[in-house]
C-alpha cells in the first residue's frame, strides 16, 4: 500500500491513514492462534459512515486490537475506534493511540470522525466492561449511551457486534478500584496475559437506521436510554443464544 | 416406620400416577393452529383472544414451528425503529427465521414434556402421531395434570 503524506488536523495532530504500523502477519498469527470465525460482513456499508457497537471484555483489550485488524483485513477500510482517554494523556501516549486510529471518548471527536466519513467503533462498556471479573462474563454491563446521540446527530447506521471468546481467553480475577480518582479508571487483575485458544467468533447484527428520528428526539432523556437499552439487548440475546449452540469453548 | 405408612403410601401412590400418566391423557385435543402466511395480526389476535402462550404453527397442513407471544413481542422490539413489523402486512413466515419444533407423541411420559419445557425453553409442545397433530400440551396444562393428581391424593 502506497504511503500517503500525513494529514493533519486543525491541532496539527497526525492522523491515521492506515492500520499497518503493527504488521498484518501479527494479526493473521492472532487470528490464526483463536481460529477466528467472522459474520454478517454485509451488514457493514462498504462506502460512507456506520458505527459499529461492540461489546468488550477480557481486560488486556485483544477484542479491540483484532476487531479493528480484522475489518482491515475484509474492507480495506480504517475503522476508527474510541479509546479510553488515558491513551491521551500526554504527548507520546497521544501521537502513538492516533497512529493506530483511536480517537478519546468525546461528542466532538466522535461527530469529526463520522463527518469524514469513516467507520468508528464504539464499545459502550468502556472500561468497566472490559475489566468485569470473569464470574460475570458474558453478562453486558450498562452501555454509556453517548452513542445514541452519535449515530443520531450524524444520521449515521449503527451496526451492533458481538464479540464471543475473548471472555475466556483472558481470564479477569479482580477489578480494582483504589486509585480510581487518581487515574479515572480501575485497575484489571488478570490471570494470565497470553491468552488462552478459545475459539473466537465475531458477528456483525443487522444495520439500524434511526432515519426517521431527529436532534430534537435526543433531548429526551428516556428516548436515548431506551434506544441503548434496545441495541444492548440486541448482543446480549445474540451472545445468549451462541452461547446455548457453542458445546466447548475451544473448538 | 408405622405412623409414616399412609404418608409413604400416598406418595408412592403419586409418584407412580406421574410415571403412567401419558401425554395423550393430559393434552389439550382442542388445537389452536395458524398457517405460515397468516398476517401478524391474526397471530396476535389469536394469542390475547384465548389468553394463550403459544400457537402452532402449520406449513402445507404439517406442524412447522410453534410461536410463542414472547417471539411475536422479541421481534417487534428489535425491529421498533422500522416498519418491516408492519402487523397488517407482514405474514408469519418473515417472523420465524429458523424454525424450530420440538414435539411428543400421545405415549410419552408426562416427565419427558417437563424436561422438554425446561430444557429448550418451549412452553407449547405439540403432540404428534403418524405426522398427524392431534393435540397440544403446554406449561399450564402439566401444572394442571400435577394438581389434579396431588387433590387425588389427597382424597383418597
Amino acid at each position: 500500500m502506497p504511503k500517503k503524506a500525513a494529514e493533519r488536523n486543525e491541532f496539527g495532530e497526525k492522523l491515521a491513514h492506515d492500520l499497518r504500523v503493527i504488521p498484518e502477519v501479527l494479526h493473521n498469527l492472532l487470528a490464526g492462534y483463536f481460529r477466528l470465525e467472522t459474520h454478517g460482513w454485509e451488514n457493514i456499508p462498504k462506502k460512507g459512515k456506520a458505527l459499529i457497537v461492540a461489546n468488550h471484555s477480557n481486560a488486556v483489550g485483544y477484542d479491540a486490537f483484532i476487531l479493528g485488524y480484522t475489518i482491515h483485513k475484509f474492507l480495506r477500510r480504517v475503522p476508527r475506534t474510541m479509546a479510553h482517554n488515558f491513551w491521551f494523556g500526554d504527548e507520546f501516549r497521544n501521537s502513538f493511540a492516533r497512529r493506530y486510529g483511536l480517537f478519546p471518548a468525546d461528542l466532538k471527536e466522535g461527530l469529526n470522525q463520522l463527518k469524514k466519513n469513516n467507520l468508528v467503533v464504539i464499545f459502550p462498556e468502556g472500561a468497566e466492561g472490559n475489566f468485569k471479573v470473569s464470574s460475570s462474563m458474558y453478562k453486558l454491563v450498562d452501555f454509556n449511551p453517548g452513542f445514541v446521540p452519535l449515530a443520531i446527530m450524524q444520521r449515521a447506521p449503527v451496526v451492533p457486534a458481538a464479540i464471543i471468546g475473548a471472555e475466556e481467553s483472558v481470564y479477569n480475577l479482580a477489578k480494582i478500584d483504589w486509585f480510581k480518582d487518581i487515574i479515572g479508571s480501575s485497575i484489571p487483575l488478570p490471570l494470565n496475559i497470553i491468552p488462552f485458544p478459545v475459539k473466537w467468533k465475531i458477528k456483525f447484527l443487522k444495520p439500524i437506521d434511526f432515519g426517521k428520528y431527529s436532534k430534537k428526539d435526543i433531548k429526551d432523556p428516556r428516548f436515548v436510554k431506551e434506544i441503548n437499552q434496545n441495541i444492548r439487548y440486541r448482543i446480549q440475546h445474540e451472545i445468549n443464544k451462541e452461547i446455548k449452540d457453542r458445546d466447548l469453548i475451544f473448538k | 416406620m408405622s405412623v409414616l405408612d399412609p404418608v409413604l403410601e400416598k406418595l408412592h401412590w403419586r409418584l407412580t400416577t406421574i410415571r403412567n400418566t401419558r401425554v395423550g391423557d393430559v393434552m389439550n385435543k382442542k388445537v389452536i393452529t395458524l398457517d405460515v402466511s397468516d398476517l401478524l395480526a391474526t397471530a396476535a389476535r389469536t394469542l390475547v383472544e384465548n389468553r394463550i402462550n403459544g400457537v402452532v404453527i402449520l406449513k402445507e397442513g404439517k406442524p412447522y414451528a410453534v410461536l410463542s407471544s414472547w417471539e411475536l413481542l422479541h421481534q417487534s422490539y428489535l425491529e421498533s425503529f422500522s416498519d418491516k413489523m408492519d402487523y397488517l402486512r407482514t405474514p408469519l413466515e418473515q417472523l420465524i427465521e429458523s424454525p424450530k419444533l420440538h414435539f411428543l407423541k400421545p405415549t410419552d411420559s408426562l416427565d419427558s414434556a417437563a424436561r422438554l419445557i425446561i430444557q429448550h425453553g418451549q412452553r407449547t409442545i405439540p403432540v404428534i402421531e403418524n405426522e398427524q397433530l392431534v393435540g397440544v400440551i403446554s406449561k399450564t396444562d402439566l401444572i394442571k395434570a400435577y394438581h389434579k393428581l396431588l387433590i387425588e391424593a389427597e382424597s383418597r
